[in-house]
């Protein structure tokens, strides 16, 4: 019975078409039997009630997670692609979680590897990557841990190089493809959308500032800069892949002033 | 009054007059890598000004799956970080094989059935180490091989559970409605001392069968059911529920003048539970281990 009752078509049509997909073998009398008739309203009828809400309910969930890949899609593909792409994805990836906020974590990926949306239209797994970053971001944990180090300008060179700084739990650093934040920061940009949005390398933090999630672009040495912050590396180690690897100088003077930056956002602590 | 995200400022701001709130549980467990960020810093916040209930929906009491024990150590540890008065959860199921339907789905209302419920409450009152109560649901279907009603089940289930009833009113209304049964019977049929809340809430007409949907005001019959509650299990703390088309707090809190003005009329001013605090719930524990 639980496939009809999850199969986001309908009772109705799932028992039209039960050939859909390879999973849906159960015979129809059997699971029908197993509800009690009256004449109020028959079997079929008082299953669909929990198909369509089952449905109905996850699909709500995920416009609310996903708004702006909603309305996105709405302006390329139709008034009723999400409503596509939430049936297919469902069928694919079923909830997994008593928590319902866990329910669009696959989405960005499922969209990118097995949707032909995505392969029509590939900034849309972008735009579905940072919107769960959003949420990620949202739910992270809160750290409130003491700054200790004060002015770094002060601090001797062996002390400077041996600091260690740790991103925020909700700090999320994204490398797409599509210039996505432009999409996420004004919705309403449809004539863009229309015109073709032009491939574009975009590097993003997501954070949250109290109860705000913030986006922001940064540059691929700041990018850099963070990743590294992030795998657990020194200032000095840091220091040292800047020179070798970018062949950049004076990156001391360039760490100091994002360290600085960021330590004001409160995106690193110490 | 339950506790919803469109009223958080309201209520940090206005602290209005309500006697406790009940939060939905999972909306505050937080997701993988992550339980905290801006809803469990709002419930903390409340949780200094009022009581608080912790209401939740994804227990699965009912389901063939094993007891999920990561989700029962979530739940546990929210409730040791905010020390809800009551903990509730849905006489139902809502995932079969690791897959959740994020619904409250009928169960049997047979005595195999209530074999398999009482070892698992049991098993999740020690593991939370503290009793729960359990909320009848709204359905939309029962099943051919039933063995008695819904109240007779409910009431012999609570008694070998040892746990509590959260009774919906508004669920026994749509239930009579929509499979034919007096609800006079169902009020009449659960055991008085088990009861520890009620739940009242709108639904919608669909034609042919009520949906509990959570959007509307609370219609006449519902109220009139309540007042036939009161009069049959004394003042029990009574919660409001809305879902969906939220209104402002000021218009919902009408309903809960309601609420109290029908209970003042069945049980006098100075018999009215304001709070869950003065009623002592005789089948709620709030010792924490």
């Amino acid at each position: 019975m639980r496939w009809i009752i999850t199969e986001p078509r309908g009772v109705t049509q799932a028992l039209c078409e039960p050939k859909r997909s390879g999973r849906f073998k159960e015979p129809k009398p059997r699971c029908l039997t197993l509800v009690y008739k009256d004449n109020r309203l028959n079997q079929t009828n008082r299953l669909d009630v929990y198909a369509e809400a089952y449905f109905a309910r996850l699909l709500e969930v995920l416009s609310q997670d996903y708004q702006v890949l909603e309305r996105t899609m709405g302006i390329l593909l139709g008034k009723h692609a999400f409503s596509v792409l939430i049936a297919d994805y469902l069928s694919r990836f079923p909830s997994q979680s008593p928590n319902i906020a866990e329910l669009g974590r696959r989405l960005p990926v499922y969209l990118r590897s097995h949707h032909p949306f995505g392969e029509q239209f590939p900034l849309l797994s972008d735009l579905a990557l940072l919107e769960w970053a959003s949420i990620e971001a949202f739910y992270a944990d809160d750290v409130f841990l003491e700054e200790k180090i004060g002015d770094m300008n002060t601090l001797a060179a062996k002390k400077w190089a041996s600091i260690r700084f740790k991103l925020l739990p909700s700090v999320h650093l994204l490398k797409l493809s599509w210039p996505v934040d432009r999409i996420w920061k004004k919705p309403s940009c449809s004539h863009e959308l229309r015109g073709g949005l032009g491939k574009e390398s975009t590097l993003l933090i997501v954070w949250r500032d109290r109860e705000q999630v913030l986006v922001e672009r940064v540059d691929p040495l700041q990018w850099k800069i963070l990743y590294w912050i992030k795998k657990g590396h020194s200032l000095g180690m840091i220091s040292k892949l800047l020179t070798s690897h970018l062949r950049r100088h004076r990156v001391t003077f360039d760490i100091a002033h994002f360290i600085s930056h960021w330590r004001s956002t409160g995106i690193i602590t110490h | 009054m339950g506790l919803r995200a469109p009223h958080y400022s309201y209520i940090l701001k206005h602290k209005p007059p309500v006697p406790w709130f009940e939060a939905i549980t999972e909306n505050f467990t937080g997701i993988e890598g992550g339980a905290g960020g801006k809803p469990i810093r709002v419930l903390e916040k409340i949780r200094e000004l009022y009581p608080v209930a912790l209401h939740g929906v994804s227990l699965s009491i009912g389901s063939s799956d094993p007891l999920d024990k990561d989700y029962l150590k979530k739940i546990r540890s929210l409730a040791a970080r905010i020390e809800p008065q009551w903990m509730s959860d849905h006489l139902c199921w809502t995932s079969v094989e690791g897959k959740h339907l994020h619904d409250l789905l009928p169960l049997p209302f047979t005595e195999k059935v209530i074999q398999y419920l009482v070892s698992r409450i049991l098993y999740v009152q020690d593991f939370l180490g503290r009793k729960i109560l359990f909320e009848n649901v709204s359905s939309y279907m029962t099943f051919s091989n039933s063995e008695m009603t819904e109240w007779e089940f409910l009431s012999e289930l609570s008694k070998r559970a040892d746990c509590g009833i959260l009774l919906d009113i508004n669920n026994i209304y749509v239930n009579s409605v929509n499979h034919g049964f007096d609800p006079i019977s169902y009020i009449n049929g659960v055991p008085r001392d088990r009861i520890g809340q009620f739940h009242l809430a709108g639904h919608s007409n669909q034609g042919r069968y009520l949906l509990d949907t959570h959007d509307h005001p609370i219609t006449a019959p519902v109220w009139n059911l309540y007042e036939k509650a009161l009069r049959c299990f004394g003042p029990i703390p009574t919660l409001i529920e809305r879902d969906e088309n939220i209104p402002a707090f000021p218009e919902l809190m009408k309903e809960v003048h309601k609420a109290n003005s029908i209970a003042e009329k069945v049980h006098g001013k100075k018999r009215i539970s304001t709070s869950i605090t003065d009623r002592t719930p005789t089948v709620v524990a709030v010792d924490h281990h």
